[in-house]
């Protein structure tokens, strides 16, 4: 929106400091559109949306994309979100929908065999919990 | 964390614990294998985690099984459920905390993956059919409920694609993917009852080969509104107002009549071995739950079928030369047509006439065909052909 001067304000997307050099990497672009997460409970808490990296905790091996360890899994489509949860039913029951804009960060495809695996990075101005309000049990 | 029930072992048997293919990945390797201190192959899955520790099962596998398992041939469950398994608490650091030998039995139900899950959604069966009966026993499955499960399905997709096929806006254009649902591949079939699970079409990997994007968004469009048509049936079916609602689309009489020939040729026959089918699959159903056809499901069937008049089926004699085939849609049309003479019916035909029709094709002399048919104009479905 252009200020009292007429100048446009551009919102800046920053990223935690301490995640490894070029992370989130080059290729991933500007978050757009719902996708779904899985939680816990029918409430989403701030737990369901810290990276594995952010609970402190560090792989035995790297990966291909050393990034990915600072990001969230997410999946565009509920139906592949459905599966994972019934893959590994200890996640959660529950999937959150989150409508994500440029400003809540960058995603990547990231799907090995599941064609909507997707790794959300969200930057630091991302309030993640407000995004998610919409919560629906497994079925 | 819940206690493990089982028995300790060293924390090293598994060395470093270092995945060696990552099978599923969610927010960091969820399913994986590695190997043990021996070399052995080994599948791990994640089951729980709190702050301090991730929790998973360990289950010493063959290479042949995880094969089995990316091909969609055993189910995630079933290539975990080893005679030895283990549990393995990993900390935050990686280092392992603690092994324990038990078994699957021992473990909550309820943090291993639900029984049927694949190891990718892709490789899920579009369509799981499994019949009970009395006469239905593990090894003694009579082959009539073989024919008629695995028949059942091909026949009532065949007669949703149709439908699909021969709408004006689609008339003309081709569907990969519904002609595969002609001839669905059969993934797998279980004897303990009798289970058929049929594969989606849509994993076939050559079958979009060569087309544009929109061409297959149009493909995946319209396999969806098959599986819509046939949700929509087993949902009124299964309904409890079912009886007395005219029909599965009240304000479409054609696609209510395809939809109840479709559902008629899923419902168990009140004569025939299998007492209830239940059905599952992305195909069918919303849910994991399955739909659930007994007996009485084709007596509401048939109730329906009264009300559509011009869906009963009358006998008919018609002689005339077989000139063209349409293999995929196994339809040939029947030129020169008396008794009623007409220039042109086109009529359909089952696998085993097969040899006949072809044997028949442009032959001059007339052949007779003694079919079902519900209107003087509709497709002739053959039930026998006669030379003269």
């Amino acid at each position: 929106m252009p200020n009292s001067s007429g100048l446009v304000r551009v919102r800046r997307m920053t990223f935690p400091q301490d995640w490894a050099t070029g992370c989130p990497p080059a290729d991933a672009v500007a978050s757009n559109g719902p996708v779904f997460r899985i939680v816990s409970s029918n409430e989403c808490q701030e737990a369901d949306f810290l990276s594995f990296s952010e609970e402190g905790r560090a792989l035995r091996r790297p990966t291909p994309c050393p990034c990915m360890p600072f990001g969230l899994s997410v999946f565009p489509n509920k139906d592949d979100a459905a599966w994972m949860s019934r893959s590994m039913p200890r996640l959660g029951k529950f999937l959150a929908r989150g409508n994500l804009s440029p400003i809540d960060g960058v995603t990547k495809l990231t799907p090995g065999q599941r064609p909507s695996h997707m790794t959300w990075w969200p930057s630091c101005e991302c309030a993640r919990l407000d995004l998610f309000r919409d919560v629906e049990e497994v079925v | 964390m819940w206690a493990v029930v089982g028995t300790p072992k060293d924390t090293s048997y598994f060395g470093r614990f270092e995945p060696i293919d990552v099978l599923i990945w969610y927010d960091c390797p969820r399913t994986f294998t590695l190997y043990d201190q021996d070399g052995g192959l080994c599948l791990v899955h994640w089951l729980d985690e709190d702050a301090e520790t991730m929790r998973y099962l360990v289950a010493p596998v063959t290479s042949k099984q995880i094969e089995q398992l990316q091909r969609g041939d055993l189910t995630l469950r079933e290539s975990l459920d080893q005679p030895r398994v283990y549990v393995v608490d990993q900390t935050n650091d990686g280092d392992v905390r603690s092994v324990w030998l038990t078994q699957l039995v021992d473990l909550p139900q309820d943090a291993l993956p639900v029984p049927r899950t694949m190891l990718y959604r892709s490789l899920e069966p579009i369509l799981s059919l499994r019949a009970t009966g009395e006469a239905i026993k593990p090894g003694e499955i009579p082959g009539s409920v073989i024919k008629s499960t695995v028949e059942g399905a091909q026949k009532a997709l065949k007669c949703l694609a149709e439908y699909e096929m021969d709408l004006p806006t689609r008339r003309g254009r081709s569907s990969r993917a519904l002609q595969k649902l002609y001839d669905l591949p059969v993934q797998k079939t279980l004897t303990a009852s009798f289970e058929v699970q049929f594969r989606s079409p849509l994993s076939e990997p050559d079958l979009f080969e060569g087309l544009a994007e929109s061409e297959i968004l149009d493909e995946r469009d319209v396999l969806n509104r098959v599986a819509d048509h046939l949700k929509a049936g087993l949902s009124w079916l299964t309904s409890t107002a079912s009886e007395a609602a005219a029909l599965p689309v009240p304000n479409d009489a054609d696609l209510s009549r395809v939809i109840v020939k479709a559902l008629k040729f899923l419902t168990p026959s009140p004569r025939g071995a299998v007492k209830e089918l239940e059905i599952r699959g992305d195909l069918a159903t919303r849910t994991i739950e399955p739909v659930r056809l007994t007996r009485r499901s084709r007596g509401i069937v048939n109730g329906a079928i009264s009300r559509l008049p011009a869906m009963t089926e009358r006998r008919v004699e018609l002689k005339g030369r077989i000139r063209e085939i349409n293999e995929r849609l196994m339809r040939f049309e029947l030129h020169d047509v008396n008794q009623p003479p007409l220039p042109v019916r086109v009529c359909e035909f089952e696998a085993e006439i097969w040899d006949d029709v072809y044997e028949m094709l442009g032959v001059d002399e007339a052949v007779d065909v003694l079919g079902l048919e519900t209107s003087p104009l509709s497709i002739v479905r053959v039930l026998d052909l006669k030379r003269p």
